[in-house]
């Protein structure tokens, strides 16, 4: 085991570091720990950690870290362990390590800003890894993983020995995780990377986890920390595993990483020989560490000594041990019960403290010693390279002894002592640090930092070296406080990486942070990167370089946004306080959850939650009354729910009447009133109805509140309805349709539904006995959420993370109530705050979200766009069978009417001639007047208007006669001057009547003073003389009822090489839903008399995309009374296109029947659209004169399998001499249609009124045979 | 009322009715051989109300046995259902209805298909079923009232009591329980005077009794463990009285008729007018024709 995880452990190591992270060495001392407590390898493997620790941080730092990460960790979760830690902390610390570490290392990683948030992203990812390492505590499985995961090597087989530990370890991790994560967060991505590897080292065994730690440790010196923490959770166990780490880490460690390996090795060796011996060994390196460079010395020589034997190691260890105490905190160490111990943390105080921890756990066992010595030596310098030469042979052994030394666990208190040793020893070493003497006792740290700065690969390299120099003394150099400043600098500069700068967080952050936040944290996050890159399962490479990219794509819009949405943050924190409530609480933790969402990815210490929880608190204890926010809010729902009294509870006071049995509010009113410094506004109305005869009244009362929500538009809207109503009849769905109708559906986005009558007890179940409460509020909550949606009619509102947030309520004056006077539910809660809550977070996640970029709020409307991708085919047909007119040249364009539509041949050919003087012939008709026709008897009178109508129509038709003759005149080029001569002339087709000939707008009168107002200033047409028609498209169901203008439409016909007669409309409408164009354009060119094509371009609107049609078409006379036509039309609709063919023929049967049929089909993407229409016209004698007609057509599209059918009537009549019926009936194979008679009449009018009724009646009863039915029911 | 149960096989045995606690079974007693006495072997009570107020339930707690499902929050079946209890020669049956409001309208489906149900059948009592604890009477209840009697007649209502049910209430505003229930209850009776539109002066002659009833297991109980409302009344030997002062009273039973179930024919409605409208017609025209040759007679000019 343990020689496997030496290797991985290594990587793991600076994983592990991460966990640790601020505290490098104490995540490594932690992992040590943590091995000392399943095996003495562990704790080697931890001290190697330790030793990579005190390189980077430190021992001072790893104390510090172990304890400061801890303590960082713990800022959150891990509190128990900081407060352990905290202990030492405060002892040693003064330091901020300590005492701050939770806190302080944590502000400084703010302080490091851009760093930060690289930081705090990392440690997410230690907390993560801390989970692994739960995991791992759990099992060694987890071990491996986490070995898998971040650095995999050698660790693994420290893990598999700190597995041993690993429940202890596993525990402490659990303890830890917190803590972890604390130390997570401090170390920063780096850490929490290293956090990860040590994790998974710790699965594998919880020490290579620990060595992990350490060897990130220096990068990771929050890694360390954390696992420091945990172990000092488990008691000293933090020490303790440091010290275990530290010989499993000098073993593991080793292996992980190759400094700490290396010195695991010699360790380990020692440790095994010794596990006593180790302990003293451990002594050694603490005072090494302590020492610094002088320590560094020592240890190497202790090192050596421990290399060469444990005696050797013992007696560096006392040695060092000694020193340490008279440095830094030997009584610290002696209450770790080991001396040794004590002796390594007064030396090295992170790594020294770290081996002292190790030292103490392994007390048990040389191991720990032999740890310590590892961490002190790798914290020199090569601590790794020693690690990985040890590695494989110390890890074995390690192992081997860890088993026996996780025994050595019971060591803990000792590693607590030790902890607390180092963390003064952290705290002093954060005090040289910041006096920038710290370098020295940093020099552990920097030796970590030079690892990490390095790169993991360089570290690695660099323990190996180290490692051997370590033993031979190198580590001393290592220590040089003045190198390793060096290379932190280096570090530092390099300190882009994000890795590193969460390195510098973990260890860095407590240690560089106390002492030099900014550059700290760079160098600490160069050195960070590095080892990360070094291990191929490093978290921290990749997190850290999306911090570092999000940080540096910081724009200044996002930090201005993001400062504004930490003042939300804070605003809304304040709020939830003043509540009394926890940001624990469901609803605080889904806003501020939320309102991270919308900060998006870049979340710096600008962002973070915790400083903004702090700012609140801050505020908040300063007692200003400077919260400016303020509430408005909606109060609707049915009568007698409780409506305002649920506003008089809100307010504490009788605020609005109440009556239990008459409506007692009856007009909108608006009740102010200042709550905890929230200015509520609460729009009291009246209540609603819930019967569907009465949603008029409803109306009338929901304008009146529309026209409240103006003056002051609300922030929220509580829908209030009762809880101990049980029905299911969707009885309130027409009172809530008015409501959506009459508000607008977007009324609910900001809607509370609020339960009254909360404190009545639930229904019997099924079974006979009560529903449980929990039960009772969800079924009835369901009921309404569910019925709001159905009243929306937004099928998105069934989803349950849109339905509107249920709240309780109970105004029974009896309501039970908590010792604060606050009423309680059933259920035990107080329901006022959670109300108010609920709307302070609507109000403050709109505010959020209005701060984020203008996004669409999805518009459901896009749906259809999706659905329209497939275009609308049975459109596009019927918009390809309609027949057109061929643009004709104009007659002052020499043009021929090429339409043949025209009859005119018919008509003037056939009747005209002997008809011509008909009306000429006529003996002269005198008109009688009034008073002589009323002198007439009847049958005269009969007489007279029969010669009188008969009169008229020849007349009539004389003139129309005198019309065609003068186009076929035109026909034949008679030059005819036209005032619009530009445009075409348009000959109706089917009435063969001339068409209306287009005016151009008069010019508007303008008011003698300007208004801008006035319409005739808007909309004033400007262009009498230009070739192109203009007219203002008037839509009077606009938008706008003042001025129903909302578009133009603008038509031009010419002729293209005064050969190709041309029309062009285009119609646009704007209003401030839409823009829609609709363009037709066509030009024809005719084939000698008979046939004639027309090509054409449209564009017009479909759904919410343009569709672009060409379409071309042919029409031949063939035959007198026949045409054919066939045509073809291409589709652009979106990506897609359809294409249409379509055939046509007319047919005019006698003079009176013509006969019109088309077929056509419309293709795109394999889907096509078949249509056919039928129609049959047939008109009276005297047609064009008078108007009767009547028409039959059929029509039939099959489309997707479906077949519609439908048939259209319609009909003109004249009745009598002075009226005209018409008639329109249509029917399609659903069974659905309509009837339409209108009936114009100059006489006889109670007749036809007669004739309406019983129509209207049977129409009426047909269509809505439910309503007829009710109203026999009265 | 013998032949109300033609045709339906014989009732089951009342189990329940010895399920009740000693006092209650005594007073139950008393009261049924106060029917017999009057020989009454039948009754048949329909009960009748919006959904969701608790018309199943109370059945169950008259009854004594869980002869109806109750289902909190589920709109029960469109059918009515019968209950039989047959106790020394004595039956009762009671008639469980689907609430009759859906989506804010008067289910008249549902009304049609009780009648269905009832054709043929007597109704000795009706129960009219409404909530204690709610607030307002809407115009909702007078809808469900004008249908019920549209249906059966306003006579229906002299053989009815009103049912209040959640009557275990501790009442707002600081009303005693007493002043509560008799104010929710004058709501609820005078919007059945409103809804069968009986005159107010009949409606005081014929008085619609009010029984309270708390159907809830947590109802409170007394020593001898009856359900008691607040006011300390055992409320289900009250409601039996009730009934059976109802049952006996001197108005007669409704019985349930084809014609009355059919009732008048929706198409036949207003057809009457008709005529009339068109004679009126005849008198506008004619009217206004001679308006118009006074005109022409006044003018002057070609037409």
């Amino acid at each position: 085991m343990d020689t496997e995880f030496s290797a991985p452990e290594i990587a793991s190591q600076p994983l592990s570091a991460t966990p640790g992270s601020p505290s490098s060495s104490s995540s490594s001392s932690s992992s040590s720990s943590s091995s000392s407590d399943d095996d003495s390898k562990f704790v080697t493997s931890s001290v190697s950690d330790y030793a990579l620790k005190e390189n980077d941080n430190r021992t001072s730092d790893i104390n510090e870290n172990g304890d400061g990460k801890f303590e960082t960790v713990p800022e959150r979760p891990i509190v128990a362990d900081p407060d352990e830690v905290i202990p030492t902390v405060g002892d040693v610390s003064d330091t901020p390590f300590v005492g701050s570490d939770g806190s302080d290392v944590i502000l400084k990683e703010e302080s490091f800003g851009g760093g930060d948030n690289g930081l705090e992203e990392f440690r997410g990812e230690g907390s993560l890894r801390k989970v692994d390492f739960d995991s791992v505590g759990n099992g060694e499985e987890k071990d491996n993983k986490v070995g898998m995961g971040s650095t995999g090597e050698a660790d693994q087989a420290v893990l598999s020995i700190e597995s041993e530990e690993e429940g202890r370890i596993g525990m402490i991790e659990n303890g830890d995780n917190s803590v972890l994560d604390g130390g997570a967060k401090v170390v920063n991505p780096v850490i929490a990377e290293a956090v990860d590897g040590e994790v998974v080292d710790d699965d594998g065994s919880k020490f290579s986890g620990g060595e992990e730690l350490a060897v990130d440790a220096t990068p990771l010196t929050g890694d360390g920390l954390g696992i420091e923490t945990s172990e000092i959770k488990e008691t000293e166990v933090v020490p303790v595993d440091g010290n275990v780490s530290l010989d499993n880490g000098f073993n593991q460690a080793g292996h992980d990483e190759e400094e700490r390996v290396l010195d695991v090795h010699p360790v380990s060796d020692k440790t095994i020989d010794p596990v006593a011996a180790d302990e003293i060994e451990t002594t050694e390196v603490l005072t090494f560490e302590t020492n610094a460079e002088r320590k560094a010395d020592a240890a190497g020589g202790g090192l050596l000594a421990k290399d060469g034997s444990e005696s050797e190691l013992n007696d560096l260890k006392e040695e060092a041990g000694v020193d340490m105490l008279e440095q830094a905190s030997t009584e610290k160490i002696d209450g770790g019960g080991r001396d040794g111990i004590q002796t390594m943390d007064d030396s090295a105080q992170p790594t020294e403290m770290m081996g002292a921890r190790e030292m103490e756990v392994s007390d048990a066992d040389s191991e720990s010693k032999t740890s310590v010595v590892m961490a002190v030596e790798e914290s020199h310098l090569p601590k790794s390279v020693e690690q990985t030469n040890f590695e494989g042979e110390m890890q074995e052994e390690h192992h081997q002894n860890e088993g026996a030394e996780i025994g050595g666990s019971d060591t803990d208190g000792e590693a607590e002592s030790m902890f607390f040793e180092n963390a003064d020893a952290a705290e002093q070493f954060l005090k040289e640090l910041e006096r920038g003497a710290v370098i020295g006792s940093h020099s552990g740290a920097d030796t970590s930092h030079d690892h990490s700065q390095t790169i993991d690969g360089q570290i690695v390299i660099d323990s190996d070296e180290e490692g051997d120099t370590d033993e031979e003394g190198e580590g001393k150099e290592l220590f040089d406080s003045a190198a390793l400043a060096a290379l932190l600098k280096a570090a530092t500069g390099a300190g882009s990486d994000a890795g590193n700068i969460t390195i510098t967080s973990q260890d860095g952050s407590r240690l560089f942070s106390v002492e030099r936040p900014v550059g700290l944290g760079s160098s600490l996050q160069n050195a960070k990167p590095a080892p990360r890159s070094n291990r191929p399962n490093l978290f921290s490479p990749s997190a850290v370089t999306s911090r570092r990219d999000s940080d540096i794509n910081l724009t200044e819009e996002d930090k201005i946004k993001l400062e504004k949405l930490q003042l939300i943050r804070v605003k809304f924190l304040r709020l939830v306080q003043r509540l009394g409530l926890s940001t624990e609480d469901s609803v605080a933790a889904q806003v501020l959850y939320r309102l991270a969402l919308v900060a998006g990815r870049q979340t710096s210490e600008l962002f973070s939650v915790d400083s903004s929880k702090r700012k609140a608190l801050e505020l908040e204890t300063e007692g200003k009354d400077d919260l400016s926010f303020s509430l408005n809010i909606l109060v609707l729902g049915k009568i007698g729910v409780g409506k305002s009294a649920t506003i008089n509870s809100i307010f504490g006071e009788e605020k609005t009447s109440i009556h239990a049995f008459e409506p007692a509010t009856s007009v909108v009113k608006e009740i102010t009133g200042t709550l905890d410094g929230v200015k509520l506004r609460i729009i009291d109305t009246p209540g609603l109805r819930s019967s569907a005869m009465e949603q008029g009244a409803n109306r009338k009362v929901l304008a009146s509140i529309k026209q409240y929500m103006k003056k002051c538009p609300p922030d929220v809207v509580v829908y209030v309805d009762r809880l101990d109503s049980q029905t299911r009849d969707l009885n309130d769905l027409p009172l809530l349709r008015s409501i959506t109708n009459s508000l607008g559906s977007s009324i609910w986005k900001n809607a509370v539904v609020a339960l009254t009558h909360a404190a009545s007890a639930p229904p019997d179940g099924p079974s006979g006995s009560p529903l449980s409460y929990e039960v009772f509020v969800a079924q009835r909550s369901h009921v309404v959420q569910q019925s709001i949606a159905q009243a929306v009619g937004d099928l998105r509102m069934m989803n349950p993370s849109l339905m509107n947030p249920v709240c309780l309520v109970e105004n029974h004056p009896s309501c039970r109530k908590n010792r604060d006077g606050h009423k309680v539910l059933p259920n035990g809660q107080t329901w006022r705050p959670q109300l108010l809550l609920l709307c302070y977070s609507i109000k403050v996640l709109s505010e959020a979200s209005s701060l984020s970029k203008p996004q669409d709020p999805f518009d459901h409307r896009k749906l259809f766009g999706f659905r329209v991708r497939s275009p609308p085919l049975p459109y596009l047909l019927s918009w390809l069978l309609q027949s057109r007119s061929h643009p004709k040249l104009s007659a002052d364009q020499g043009g021929e009417n090429g339409d043949s539509d025209i009859d005119v041949d018919d008509l003037s050919d056939s009747d005209q001639e002997d008809d011509e003087d008909e009306y000429d012939k006529l003996p002269p008709f005198k008109a009688l007047r009034k008073a002589q026709l009323a002198k007439l008897d009847k049958e005269q009178r009969k007489a007279y208007f029969e010669e009188y109508d008969y009169r008229v129509k020849l007349l009539q038709k004389k003139k129309w006669r005198e019309e065609l003759r003068r186009m076929r005149e035109l026909k034949k080029g008679k030059p005819a001057v036209d005032e619009y001569g530009n445009t075409g002339e348009d000959v109706d087709q089917e009435t063969g009547g001339p068409a209306a000939v287009p005016v151009p707008l008069p010019d508007m009168v303008l008011p003698p003073s300007f208004d801008a107002d006035n319409p005739a200033y808007r909309y004033r047409f400007l262009e009498p003389t230009s070739q192109f028609l203009a007219r203002p498209v008037l839509d009077t169901h606009g938008w706008d009822h003042d001025c129903g203008y909302d578009g133009v439409n603008v038509e031009h016909s010419l002729a293209i090489a005064n050969q190709f007669p041309a029309t062009v409309s285009v119609q646009l409408t704007k209003d401030k839903k839409e823009f829609n164009i609709h363009l037709d354009s066509s030009v024809s060119t005719k084939h000698g008399e008979n046939g004639s094509t027309m090509a054409g371009f449209d564009i017009q609107n479909v759904g919410k995309q343009l569709a672009y049609i060409f379409r071309g078409e042919t029409k031949f006379k063939n035959l007198k009374k026949n045409k054919t036509a066939a045509g073809f039309s291409v589709t652009f609709l979106g990506e897609n296109v359809a294409t249409g063919l379509k055939l046509e023929d007319h047919i005019v049967v006698g003079k009176r029947l013509v006969l019109v049929g088309s077929t056509g089909t419309v293709r795109s993407k394999g889907d096509s659209a078949y249509g056919a229409n039928l129609e049959m016209r047939l008109r009276g004698a005297d047609f064009p004169i008078d108007q009767d007609q009547s028409t039959l057509g059929l029509s039939l599209v099959k489309w997707r399998g479906d077949l519609a059918l439908g048939a259209n009537f319609q009909s003109q009549l004249s009745v009598g001499r002075n009226s005209k019926v018409a008639v329109r009936a249509g029917l399609n194979n659903k069974m659905s249609g309509q009837i339409t008679v209108r009936t114009s009449s100059s006489d006889q009018l109670q007749i036809a009124l007669t004739a309406m009724l019983p129509i209207v009646m049977a129409i009426y009863k047909s269509i809505r045979p439910g309503v007829s039915d009710n109203y026999s029911m009265y | 009322m013998q032949f109300a149960v033609m045709g339906t096989p014989l009732p089951r045995e009342w189990v329940g009715l010895q399920q009740f606690p000693a006092a209650t079974q005594t007073k139950l007693f008393e009261l049924l051989g106060k029917l017999k006495q009057k020989n009454v072997n039948t009754l048949t009570i329909l009960v009748m109300g919006k959904g969701g107020v608790g018309k199943s339930s109370t059945i169950n707690s008259l009854i004594g046995e869980q002869v109806v499902r109750v289902t909190a929050f589920q709109s029960e079946g469109l059918r009515p259902v019968m209950a039989s209890r047959s106790w020394a020669g004595f039956t009762l049956n009671v008639i469980d209805t689907p609430g009759l409001v859906e989506a804010g309208y008067v289910n008249h489906q549902a009304l049609q298909l009780i009648k269905g149900f009832l054709l043929n059948k007597t109704i000795d009592v009706l129960l009219y079923v409404d909530r204690l604890d709610a607030y307002r009477v809407d115009d909702l209840d007078k809808q469900i009232i004008r249908a019920i009697t549209n249906s059966f007649g306003k006579e229906i209502w002299r053989k009815s009591l009103l049912v209040l049910t959640h009557a275990q209430l501790c009442p707002p505003d600081g009303l005693s329980y007493d002043v509560f229930s008799s104010k929710r209850s004058e709501g609820v009776l005078k919007a059945i005077r409103i809804g069968a539109r009986i005159r107010k002066k009949d409606f005081d002659d014929s008085v619609i009794p009010v029984v309270l009833v708390e159907n809830s297991g947590r109802c409170n109980k007394n020593d001898s463990d009856e359900k008691i409302l607040p006011n300390d009344d055992a409320w289900i030997p009250n409601l039996v009285k009730a009934i059976t002062s109802v049952a006996t009273n001197k108005s007669q039973a409704i019985v349930v008729s084809k014609k009355l179930v059919d009732g008048s024919d929706a198409s036949e409605k207003g057809k009457l007018w008709i005529p009339v409208i068109l004679g009126l017609q005849w008198f506008v025209i004619k009217w206004i024709q001679g308006a118009i040759k006074r005109d022409i007679a006044t003018g002057n000019g070609p037409i």
